[in-house]
């Protein structure tokens, strides 16, 4: 079985997760624990950094679109940075760029959301 | 045999009578008459002695049933006698004759008497040693067959020296018993070793001690007055039996010293058994409990049942007057709480009303009593649970009334408990109380006990919870088994023909699901469109499992009803996504790939939405098309409309088209590699001039080979579909697999 790990680092009010190894069906609950939790702090300027995730399946997707209606109803969003190639791919596949903002790297990301401030 | 003893030793008797009283009434005597005699009275000893011996009805009773047996029949003798003395008062002499040492009945009635106390004691004390060997050789050691056959063979020459002198036995070293003294003081001794063999005391429990003690002092009594009390006319018991015969009377003087022996040996030994009864009597009983409970956990599955016999075992093995057991409810075996009452006993002085309440309720909602009822007693008793919980040690509260934790338990009358956890894997599964109406009842030896039965009860708990379980998920697998079928059902059984109006031209189709699990998401179908077209689908639900194949079977729904409707695949994956949209879980989507195949006007429309891209094979080029469009049910409907773009494609003669799931892409082998692209095209182009079923089969084959051994992590379709022009007779790609195709039946 293959690991998984998730990081979360806070800047101010956005909060990045660092998310390490497979994201499947038997990983893919851990995160959702994740991202519920800054849910239930109400943080909802959420970065996935994907620099060191090797695999993605179907049910990894899944875990973002749970989450992205709450979080931009509350004026917040999920972006998602620094994908390797191989995950972009599984992504793009899908069609998840023309719903996700997707950039090279967490800073951009940052910078994103600063440009943008929140209207709460 | 038996039969034969019954009638021959009365008609013995009877006869020994009658010569007894021919010979008196004849006056004539000679010392053949007692010789006679002697003989009759050995043959009716030796039958009866044979008889006894053999009869395995009396081996087969247990110790107090004989013990009983041996008082009633001495006490028989002894009743019997005394009757018979006083209502006869005979009258003995002692005739010269007779050599001054032997009373002679001076009447008829004093010989008759004689005969017949003579021939009770005979029988009598022929089974009464019987009886008495049979406690002998309990437990029998090496030496006890040898020790009991010396004092037999002891006793038996000593009655026959008896008998021929003529002189009756008694300890006397004067020169005239010498010789019979001599063999009475060897036989005594011989008795000792035989004496001490008591060890059946030990088999008793308290109560039979007691009584076989009090039996003891009234055998000891009854022997000792056959032994040396004077019945009546100065004669002791066993001078009138002499006066019978020699013979009968040494057997009744040796019987009666053995038996006078023994039952002081016995008496002695029980007294002294008795002040440590009670604790031997626990000692037993707590052994039979851990004993009967480890029988029944082996034969028993029942929870409940096992509680309430781990709750008896507990209250027996302890002397306690109540026990009762919380064990953990099934949905949390590892439980912190809520434990449940499963069993309960109890019985006065102590009431608990609280937990026979709770007993009563137990499975239903828990309705809490009025306030006032949910007492002291309650608090208590989850204080204590909340103690053993943390813990996970036995307690003992031998005051109750004075420590802190109990001191609210008054009312129920309890004075000590003992608490003991049943423990698993470190997990406390299930809680033992055993309470007593006396305080300081517990010791030591009891938490050991108790703790014994707790931990077979934990085992059996363990047991039943594990069968259960094997239950449950042999239930499970049939279902699962079951869900398959009728996945399997969803899936086309049969390709569809497809062909033009003028029958040049066909497409022949080869398609495989094959789920990871029993169930899966992955998901093909067929249809049969207006204007003679087909449609092919591939799609995969993402995730896997239960309910990966409930979405697939809505999918195939949804597709069925709308895919008649549009002509245009982009208008149809809109529609799909608008229905499924909203009776979709938002964390789930489904990805499709949709081919519209118009065989009349050779061309094939193709629309992704989200999908794995489609291999299309034109002569040796393969080639991955990719056109826009992102998964069903991700976005309500302006985007996912926007990004659809369809691919529209002439069919041509050869043309291979391959639309398959992740699964196969993703298909990993022992190093991790992925199946990938590169194998796929690389297959199918090496393949290309097969049938399109051929095709799909080489792509499995290839598959399998790649992974190996790995188990498969993901559902995996494929679908082939291979353009034929049927005029064309001599192109290699008319196998029999391609017109098998055709010929099919068309489906839905």
């Amino acid at each position: 079985m293959n690991g998984f790990e998730v990081t979360r680092r806070d800047h101010q009010e956005i909060s990045t997760l660092f998310i390490k190894g497979h994201l499947d069906a038997h990983t893919y609950p851990r995160f959702e624990t994740e991202l519920q939790k800054l849910i239930d702090e109400k943080r909802y300027k959420i970065i996935v950094d994907f620099r060191d995730l090797s695999y993605i399946s179907s049910a990894g997707l899944g875990v973002f679109m749970g989450f992205i209606e709450t979080v931009r109803d509350h004026s917040g969003d999920i972006k998602l940075c620094t994908m390797p190639p191989k995950v972009f791919k599984v992504f793009d596949l899908v069609g998840f760029p023309s719903l996700y903002e997707i950039l090279s790297d967490d800073q951009e990301a940052l910078k994103r959301f600063e440009n943008r401030p929140s209207e709460t | 045999m038996n039969r034969i003893a019954y009638i021959l030793v009365p008609v013995l008797f009877f006869i020994g009578l009658l010569f007894n009283s021919f010979a008196y009434y004849a006056k004539v005597v000679f010392a053949l008459n007692t010789w006679i005699n002697d003989l009759i009275l050995l043959s009716i000893l030796i039958l009866s002695l044979h008889t006894i011996f053999r009869s395995a009805r009396l081996d087969s009773i247990g110790i107090t049933q004989k013990l009983r047996l041996i008082l009633i029949l001495i006490l028989m003798i002894y009743l019997v006698s005394l009757a018979l003395v006083s209502a006869v008062q005979p009258e003995f002499i002692t005739p010269r004759y007779a050599g001054g040492y032997v009373f002679k009945p001076n009447s008829w009635s004093a010989m008759v008497t004689a005969n017949i106390i003579g021939a009770v004691a005979i029988i009598s004390l022929t089974l009464c040693f019987h009886l008495i060997r049979s406690l002998i050789y309990y437990r029998q050691k090496k030496n006890t067959h040898f020790y009991f056959l010396f004092m037999v063979l002891s006793g038996a020459v000593t009655i026959i020296l008896a008998t021929l002198s003529g002189k009756p036995l008694k300890y006397d070293l004067g020169y005239n018993f010498i010789l019979t003294s001599v063999g009475l003081m060897v036989t005594t001794l011989f008795m000792i070793p035989n004496v001490f063999r008591v060890g059946w005391v030990t088999a008793l429990n308290r109560k039979q001690k007691f009584f076989t003690f009090i039996g003891g002092i009234v055998f000891v009594l009854v022997a000792a007055g056959l032994f040396g009390a004077e019945v009546g006319g100065g004669l002791t018991y066993a001078d009138m039996v002499n006066s019978y015969s020699i013979l009968a009377g040494s057997f009744l003087m040796l019987m009666t010293i053995f038996m006078l022996l023994y039952s002081l040996a016995t008496t002695i030994n029980v007294l002294m058994h008795l002040p440590t009864a009670a604790i031997y009597d626990k000692k037993v009983r707590e052994i039979n409990s851990i004993y009967s409970l480890s029988r029944a956990i082996t034969t028993v599955f029942d929870f409940d049942r096992i509680a309430r016999s781990v709750t008896e075992l507990a209250a027996d093995a302890t002397n306690a007057q109540a026990c009762w057991i919380d064990t953990a409810t099934s949905k949390s075996p590892a439980l912190s709480r809520p434990m449940q009452l499963s069993a309960l006993k109890i019985k006065p002085p102590l009431k608990i009303p609280y937990l026979e309440r709770k007993l009563e309720n137990r499975g239903q909602t828990e309705s809490y009593p009025e306030a006032t009822d949910r007492d002291v007693v309650e608090a208590t008793l989850s204080a204590i649970m909340d103690e053993i919980l943390k813990n996970k040690k036995p307690l003992v509260i031998n005051q109750a009334r004075r420590e802190k934790l109990s001191r609210h338990l008054k009312k129920t009358g309890i004075e000590s408990l003992m608490v003991v956890p049943m423990l698993s894997y470190e997990e406390v599964i299930g809680i033992i109380y055993v309470a007593k109406a006396i305080p300081f009842g517990f010791d030591q030896e009891d938490v050991a006990i108790v703790s014994a039965l707790a931990n077979q009860a934990t085992v059996a708990i363990e047991n039943t919870r594990l069968v259960k379980e094997s239950l449950e998920r042999e239930r499970l697998a049939e279902e699962l088994r079951i869900a398959h079928e009728v996945q399997m059902r969803l899936i086309p059984q049969t390709v569809p023909a497809v062909m033009n109006a003028e029958k040049t031209f066909s497409v022949g189709i080869g398609a495989v699901t094959v789920p990871a699990l029993e169930v899966g998401g992955d998901y093909y179908d067929f249809l049969k469109l207006p204007g003679n077209h087909t449609g092919i689908v591939v799609a995969d639900v993402s995730g896997k499992g239960t309910s990966a194949a409930f979405y697939m079977a809505e999918i195939k729904g949804i597709i069925q009803a709308l895919g008649a409707q549009y002509t245009s695949p982009k208008e149809l994956l809109g529609a799909v996504n608008q229905v499924l949209y909203h009776s979709i879980d938002r964390k789930t989507f489904i990805t499709l790939i949709w081919a519209d195949i118009d065989i009349d006007r050779q061309e094939v429309r193709i629309a992704r939405a989200g999908h794995c891209p489609l291999l299309y094979l034109h002569g040796n080029q393969a080639e991955f098309l990719l056109s826009d469009g992102i998964g069903l049910g991700l976005d309500p409907g302006p985007i996912f409309r926007k990004s659809i773009t369809e691919l529209c494609l002439p069919l041509q003669p050869e043309d291979v088209f391959v639309l398959y799931s992740d699964g196969l892409m993703e298909a990993r082998n022992a190093m991790g590699d992925e199946y990938g692209e590169q194998r796929l095209s690389e297959i199918v182009l090496r393949n290309r001039h097969l049938s399109a079923e051929s095709i799909k089969d080489t792509i499995i084959a290839d598959v399998s080979a790649f992974v190996g051994t790995m188990k498969s992590h993901d559902d995996l379709t494929c679908v082939v579909f291979k353009v034929n022009a049927v005029s064309v007779v001599n192109t290699q790609s008319l196998p029999a697999a391609t017109a098998r195709d055709v010929t099919t039946n068309p489906i839905g």
